[in-house]
């Protein structure tokens, strides 16, 4: 176990501490790779067993619900992917660039970095620059805030709401209908204010 | 306590006792800021908790309203208060014995925002948008199953007819076309999605343009012949205060006439007028024989 994980270790790059004399990666270093560049579905490492990192487009997709707590693994949420809809435009952030964006914000130590995430968007979607400059500068020039929003907005799109476009019946229409997105959105950490209010049921023109 | 309805859900929501509206279950209204319950309203609240003072549910208001009152009615599918002003007036079964006078009250809005009822970045206004703001910067065109969106050249029916006397309401008719604007705010902005705080890119190219969500109308009138049985009372008063008028109108005039003719022969026929007429008549004589002599 510990030549695999040394094996990975150099394989991947990770420049964790080495514990006890044995090299590992740590989750950030791996969730960084693949979440920004697929750099382990694309890129696995045949001197372990290319079984458990099959080459892949996301990690959604390697299928094996016994590895994780949660089954498998449906959503496909790797950054590349929601960057330009055709292969050849996906756009990648090293592991470096992710772990930068991650962990250093303008705030640092004073806001929880999902709260940080919200503190950004805000000052880009009112087009304060001085304060997004901040951000870029703390990320690193491998981060375009542009293409990194409109990454965030298609994988929002996708992933929360299935889409932009749906059929609705009529009768839906005039009576309601259970939406699927409510649920994923009204979720999150209670303790930390997040949204848990949001009705399942959609009305779009009678109210009750 | 009988409610006279079939269940809960079909109790009214307004109800007026002594001129005053309540509400019969937790009402909620939109003030344009806040989300506001109401069971009543209460004079020792804040102005912000009075919002259903003088509203009526739609059917029927106090009775004796003057054509300048302005009615309000509590809009529950907006949840909005929509007020009304007066319009016109008409009547039922003209010519008949129960000819009764209605008068017509325009709505002052079709609703306008109405986001905060749906969740949804929607306006209600007139068919058509007739009479809507204009985007100056606006160069996208609507299309309705491939049609050019026609906007509309004159005003849709957004009405309240309501017997003045008794109160009661013999017609409500509303037609709009209610359109969503992602963003909420009319824009145009060319490929420029930092104005674009929605989740939706592939809706960028409909970002901040008002397209038709839906048409909708609704009429609804109560029977003539019943509503002017009911009110045949009123009608009999109504008719009874036009006939006083009319006959008080032809006998003012008959006297207004007679005055005249009488102030007219009194002139003609006033001894002090015909005595300095006959005076004038002799100095005239004299005059003229005065000027015989001096010839």
């Amino acid at each position: 176990m510990a030549q695999a994980l040394a094996s990975n270790y150099n394989h991947f790059g990770c420049k964790a501490p080495v514990v006890k004399g044995v090299s590992n990666c740590t989750a950030e270093e791996i969730s960084s790779l693949q979440w920004g560049s697929l750099g382990v579905t694309n890129n696995p490492n045949p001197a372990t067993n290319a079984y458990y990192v099959p080459k892949s487009t996301s990690t959604a997709l390697w299928g094996q619900p016994s590895w994780l707590p949660f089954g498998v693994m449906t959503d496909v949420g790797e950054y590349p992917q929601q960057t330009a809809p055709q292969q050849k435009d996906w756009q990648y952030l090293s592991s470096s660039a992710v772990q930068a964006m991650m962990t250093r914000m303008p705030t640092t130590g004073s806001l929880a970095s999902t709260y940080s995430w919200q503190q950004f968007l805000i000052p880009y979607f009112l087009q304060n620059q001085t304060t997004v400059a901040k951000y870029e500068a703390a990320w690193g020039n491998n981060v375009t805030t542009d293409i990194f929003v409109e990454a965030l907005r298609a994988r929002i799109e996708t992933a929360y709401f299935g889409g932009a476009f749906a059929d609705i019946k009529l009768k839906e229409l005039f009576f309601g209908f259970e939406n699927t997105f409510a649920a994923g959105v009204s979720s999150g950490d209670y303790i930390l204010g997040n949204d848990y209010s949001l009705s399942n049921w959609t009305t779009p023109i009678m109210t009750d | 306590m009988y409610t006279g309805s079939n269940g809960d859900d079909e109790i009214g929501y307004l109800r007026i006792v002594n001129q005053a509206s309540y509400a019969n279950k937790l009402t909620e209204i939109n003030n344009g800021t806040n989300l506001v319950n109401i069971t009543q309203p209460d004079p020792s609240l804040d102005i912000v908790l009075q919002e259903l003072n003088a509203v009526s549910g739609g059917l029927q208001f106090p009775p004796n309203i003057e054509e300048d009152d302005q009615l309000k009615i509590y809009d529950q599918r907006n949840i909005k208060v929509v007020p009304y002003t007066h319009q016109s007036s008409s009547s039922l079964k003209s010519g008949d014995k129960n000819e009764l006078q209605v008068d017509t009250f325009a709505g002052m809005s079709h609703g306008d925002n109405v986001g905060f009822a749906y969740n949804l970045p929607v306006f209600e206004k007139p068919y058509g948008c007739f009479g809507c703001y204009q985007n100056p910067d606006e160069f996208r065109s609507v299309q309705v199953d491939g049609n050019q969106y026609q906007v509309a050249t004159s005003d849709s029916d957004n009405f309240l007819t309501v017997q003045l006397d008794s109160g009661y309401t013999y017609q409500i008719k509303k037609q709009s076309t209610v359109y969503m604007i992602i963003g909420g705010n009319q824009t145009y902005a060319v490929d420029d999605y930092h104005v674009r705080a929605t989740p939706f890119p592939h809706l960028d190219p409909i970002y901040g343009a008002p397209w038709p969500f839906y048409d909708f109308s609704e009429n609804l009138q109560a029977n003539e012949d019943v509503f002017t049985q009911r009110f045949a009372y009123i009608a009999e008063e109504q008719r009874k205060t036009k006939n006083n008028v009319i006959a008080m109108s032809v006998m003012a005039g008959f006297f207004l006439i007679l005055a005249i003719v009488t102030i007219s022969v009194y002139k003609l026929k006033d001894p002090k007028r015909r005595a300095n007429s006959d005076e004038e008549t002799l100095m005239r004589s004299a005059n003229s024989a005065d000027g015989l002599i001096e010839e």
